[in-house]
């Protein structure tokens, strides 16, 4: 982009969103990875998202779309990146019907001001994803972004009802619809959902709800070994109980957590009505009296921080390397230990999260230093797991890591034979290559 | 003979290819009878080695094809409207993997949704989605109509219990979309091929998720004697932040043709409507939940509450629920069935306008459907050989169709657009939303060669 050129953009921004929303060059705040983009815009409605897009979709220039910023380092590098989108103006609940369980939102809503508005309805969105007091409900619906709730509620894929999008070339179109259940035509929430800004631009998302449970608990086992601890697991899973969260977690993880207790744990959060936690509870108490386990109950409030903190104890540990690896549910620790195997001497705090219901495993950790042999037996530690758990339909992304281990690895890791179809998709939404270029799979 | 047919008599065997026009009468039409549609030719395959020699075939010739499940969808998917070659998947109906320790279990299309829950209860399991057609629909069906069912209120629909799937594209290329039980990285293409009503390519391996039979289960059964109250029950019920896994609604046309058929429950024929309400959970809070919901119906009318006592009274109601379709079925030629969702909360006064428009037409409706979901299933019970009728039923579906999209609901909720709704996709979406479809579509199937003319409505003119 030549100077006047930019001066002629700039110009144009302030016309469509206003000189108070426009920034110009972003300031460090706003860089992603180490891309910083010319500038930084402010839309308020869907209809200035829709004129920046046609203006960029004419000059060809690359939009990166961002809710509170909490996932922006989630991808591979961006090619390039010109403006960067904020929803952060776009916050208003636009419908909310308590009596259908449904709600309709602007992409910047914050999940928190959403559960908060919903509270004294006894009604929710059962979302913790990392970073859950910063999240917006755009973001979350964008990143497919989930945390250990994903046990009870599933993901936000499956809360998402409709969505209004921005096209590249900044057409407006709506996928679903406000009512829970519908099969009306192709479901294109599931196309937008998980894509992560590079097919479109989510500007209001409909969700379904779900009751506010009346009560909540967590029980914690805690223990030296992992066999007893997975086995407490398996016979919770196997049991009639129905946590909404089950949660392994290593030394290092419960010494930011609970100081108290560093040592191996399970945490199991049931949230449901009072007589039901309370037996729940009880059963688990029995449980872990068979396994000869160490057993502690924090109710209500406790039970509530632990997991709040939960979702930030990336930052609590200053991580700056974080895997997430799918596999099959009963493989869960034998992927808790074989991360913690090849990361465990390269990383320091190396933090496991593992949900032995989902079969989601975190491992997150801090570089001592990055330099070159540092860096590329984290990379080889990354492709040494790739290979290992591809044999068994395993997965391993790189949620977050420095942009010297992204110039190395594709974050996410091999696609398959669908590749070409993800491709073909990109190119029928995006054929310029304007959103979010480079960020998502194969570098789509 | 085409030289494709003879092709495909290769791959299959000679007496797996149907072409007797006689015998093709038996595939002219799915469970809604007034769209028919004899196909060129029905093959049987056995693998899905098989299916991907047929499509390239008919690929190479540009003949179009479609899949059939059970052929019991509401909405003409599997019909051939513009003849081509069926795929009867009936053949393919073995469950390769039962895996408890992962919760899943991977089957072949042409299984029976039931067949899966029987093969997994002893051990303690089911599998959640359960149309009211499941004794005969199979799981590629339900895959490729997102297919739903009474106990969905809580559960979900098809799309989240499916884990991955092995598609044969329309070009014969076979990809696995989803992890199989692990998370597949990219774009969501399972998400979005569930659903697409056998339009972007033919299933062939399916991967779903098992759930544990919760502890305690308890099915009530109020009556009231307005369609009014027995509305704003389920509206007070859902509002209440409860979460039945079932909430059924079933009125007095409905009732009346159970209880004369074979599936009768004993259910009060003197009732406006009555609702069959499940709860499933822990038993500590499936108790305190019944007692709120016994009251909850009580204040909004109804006139008795009962509880199933057990086992044989609870599989007796649901009986009369999943064979009120078929007991409608008998007592007129044809059956019209629409599948309308709408705002829980515009219930009370969307239903008594449904009944306004059939007695406006002089059609005899029954209502049955799952109204905790808001997906209403007006059915009118017609003679499709009386051509004022057809006309009169046609213009009824189109009004309410309008009043459900007015009031913020949509077409379909379960049985799909398929060749019957497509003349009303433009009351929900715009051209602009449609093209995005069809852009999607055209990522799958190029050619437009797979179970063509469904779904969307396409710009140049036909006569259907
Ligand atoms: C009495 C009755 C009650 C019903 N109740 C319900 C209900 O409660 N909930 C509900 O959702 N539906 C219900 N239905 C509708 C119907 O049963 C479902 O839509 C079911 O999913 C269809 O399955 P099928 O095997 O009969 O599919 P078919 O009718 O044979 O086919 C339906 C569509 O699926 C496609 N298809 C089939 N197999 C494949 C495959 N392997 N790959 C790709 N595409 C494929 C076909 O091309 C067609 O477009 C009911 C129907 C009846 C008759």
């Amino acid at each position: 982009m030549t100077l006047q050129g930019a001066d002629r953009i700039e110009q144009e921004l302030v016309s469509i969103v206003g000189e108070a929303n426009v920034l110009r060059p972003a300031p460090e705040a706003y860089a992603i990875d180490d891309r910083h983009p010319s500038f930084v815009v402010f839309p308020g409605t869907s209809e200035e998202v829709a004129a920046i897009l046609r203006l960029a979709h004419a000059q060809e220039l690359a939009v990166v779309p961002m809710g509170s910023g909490r996932r922006l380092s989630f991808g591979n590098l961006l090619e390039r990146a010109d403006i960067l989108l904020s929803t952060r103006r776009m916050t208003r609940i636009l419908e909310y019907e308590p009596a259908d369980l449904t709600a309709s939102v602007e992409a910047g809503c914050a999940l928190e001001a959403f559960n908060r508005a919903a509270l004294p309805h006894r009604q929710w969105l059962p979302f913790d994803p990392p970073d859950a007091n910063r999240a917006t409900l755009g973001g979350i619906a964008a990143a497919d972004d989930f945390g250990p709730l994903r046990h009870g509620y599933g993901r936000p894929r499956d809360s998402v009802i409709g969505l209004e999008v921005v096209q590249a070339d900044g057409t407006r179109i709506r996928a679903g619809g406000r009512v829970v259940k519908n099969v009306t035509g192709y479901d294109l929430n599931k196309l937008f959902v998980g894509s992560f800004g590079t097919l479109g631009v989510l500007v209001r998302v409909h969700f379904k709800l779900r009751p506010y449970p009346e009560a909540e608990a967590t029980s914690l086992f805690l223990d030296s070994e992992w066999e007893r601890l997975e086995s407490g697991a398996r016979q919770i899973l196997q049991s009639e109980l129905l946590p909404a969260a089950l949660v392994l977690a290593n030394e290092e993880a419960m010494s930011a957590l609970l100081p108290d207790y560093p040592r191996k744990a399970l945490l199991a959060r049931f949230l449901e009505m009072a007589p039901a936690v309370v037996y729940q509870v009880e059963r688990v108490k029995a449980l872990a009296r068979s396994l000869s386990l160490e057993f502690v109950e924090l109710r209500d409030e406790a039970s509530r921080s632990i997991w709040e903190k939960l979702g930030r104890l990336h930052r609590l540990l200053s991580t700056d390397l974080r895997l997430r690896l799918s596999v099959l549910p009963a493989r869960t620790v034998e992927a808790f230990c074989a991360g913690e195997r090849a990361l465990g001497e390269t990383l320091a705090r190396l933090h496991i999260l593992a949900q032995p219901g989902t079969g989601i495993v975190h491992i997150g950790g801090k570089l001592p230093i990055e330099d070159e042999p540092t860096l590329s037996l984290v990379v080889q530690a990354i492709r040494h797991l790739r290979t290992m758990w591809a044999a068994h339909r395993g997965r391993v992304i790189v949620e977050h890591a420095p942009p010297e281990i992204k110039r190395r690895v594709d974050v996410w890791g091999e696609v398959g034979a669908s590749l070409p179809l993800m491709r073909a998709l990109k190119h029928a939404f995006d054929p310029k290559r304007i959103l979010s270029p480079g960020r998502f799979v194969a570098g789509l | 003979m085409a030289s494709w047919i003879a092709e495909l008599q290769e791959i299959v065997g000679r007496e797996d290819v149907l072409t007797d026009p006689e015998r093709l009468l038996a595939y002219e039409c799915d469970g809604l009878s007034i769209h028919k549609h004899p196909p060129a030719a029905v093959v049987f395959p056995e693998s899905a080695e098989e299916v991907v020699g047929i499509v390239k075939v008919l690929w190479r010739h540009r003949v179009p094809f479609l899949a059939r499940g059970a052929g019991t969808g509401l909405s003409g998917g599997a019909v051939a409207v513009e003849g081509g070659v069926i795929l009867e998947l009936a053949r393919m109906n073995h469950i390769l993997e039962i895996d408890y320790a992962n919760r899943l279990a991977v089957v072949e299309p042409g299984v029976i949704n039931l067949m899966l829950t029987r093969a997994v209860a002893d051990a303690g399991y089911f599998y959640a989605p359960d149309p009211s057609s499941q004794m005969a629909c199979t799981l590629g069906g339900n895959v490729a109509e997102n297919a739903g069912g009474p106990h969905c209120l809580k559960y979900g629909m098809t799309v989240h219990h499916v884990l991955g799937l092995d598609v044969v594209l329309p070009n014969g290329e076979v990809v696995t979309l989803g992890g199989h039980g692990t998370d597949a990285v990219g774009y969501d293409l399972l998400g979005l091929f569930v659903g697409s009503e056998g339009t972007f390519g033919i299933v062939t391996k399916i991967t779903v998720r098992l759930t544990r039979q919760p502890q305690a289960v308890k099915t009530l059964l109020a009556d009231f004697l307005s369609v009014e109250d027995t509305s704003r029950a389920v509206s007070a019920i859902i509002a209440a932040g409860i979460l039945p896994s079932a909430l059924e609604m079933m009125d007095r046309a409905t009732i009346e043709a159970v209880e004369a058929s074979v599936y009768a429950a004993g259910l009060p024929t003197d009732a406006a409507a009555v609702l069959l309400i499940e709860l499933d959970g822990l038993a500590a809070s499936v108790e305190h939940e019944a007692e709120r919901i016994v009251e909850l119906c009580r204040t909004n009318g109804a006139r008795q509450v009962i509880v199933a006592r057990d086992e044989a009274e609870r599989a007796r109601l649901w009986a009369g629920r999943k064979g009120a379709f078929g007991a409608l079925g008998r007592i007129s030629p044809d059956l019209m069935v629409q599948d309308a969702v709408i705002p829980r909360s515009t219930l009370p006064e969307v239903l008594p306008e449904v009944y306004r428009i059939a007695a406006r037409y002089g059609l005899r409706m029954a209502n049955v459907f799952h109204a905790g979901d808001g997906n209403l299933h007006p059915n009118i019970c017609f003679d499709g050989r009386d051509s004022d009728e057809v006309r009169r039923v046609k213009e009824a579906c189109r009004e309410i169709m309008e009043l459900c999209v007015r009031v913020g609901g949509t077409l379909t909720g379960e049985h799909g657009i398929g060749l019957d709704k497509i003349a009303y996709m433009p009351l929900v979406f715009t051209d602009d939303d449609l093209e995005a479809m069809a852009r999607v579509r055209a990522v799958f199937d190029p050619e437009g060669l797979c179970n063509p003319g469904k779904v969307l409505p396409v710009r140049r003119c036909r006569a259907f």
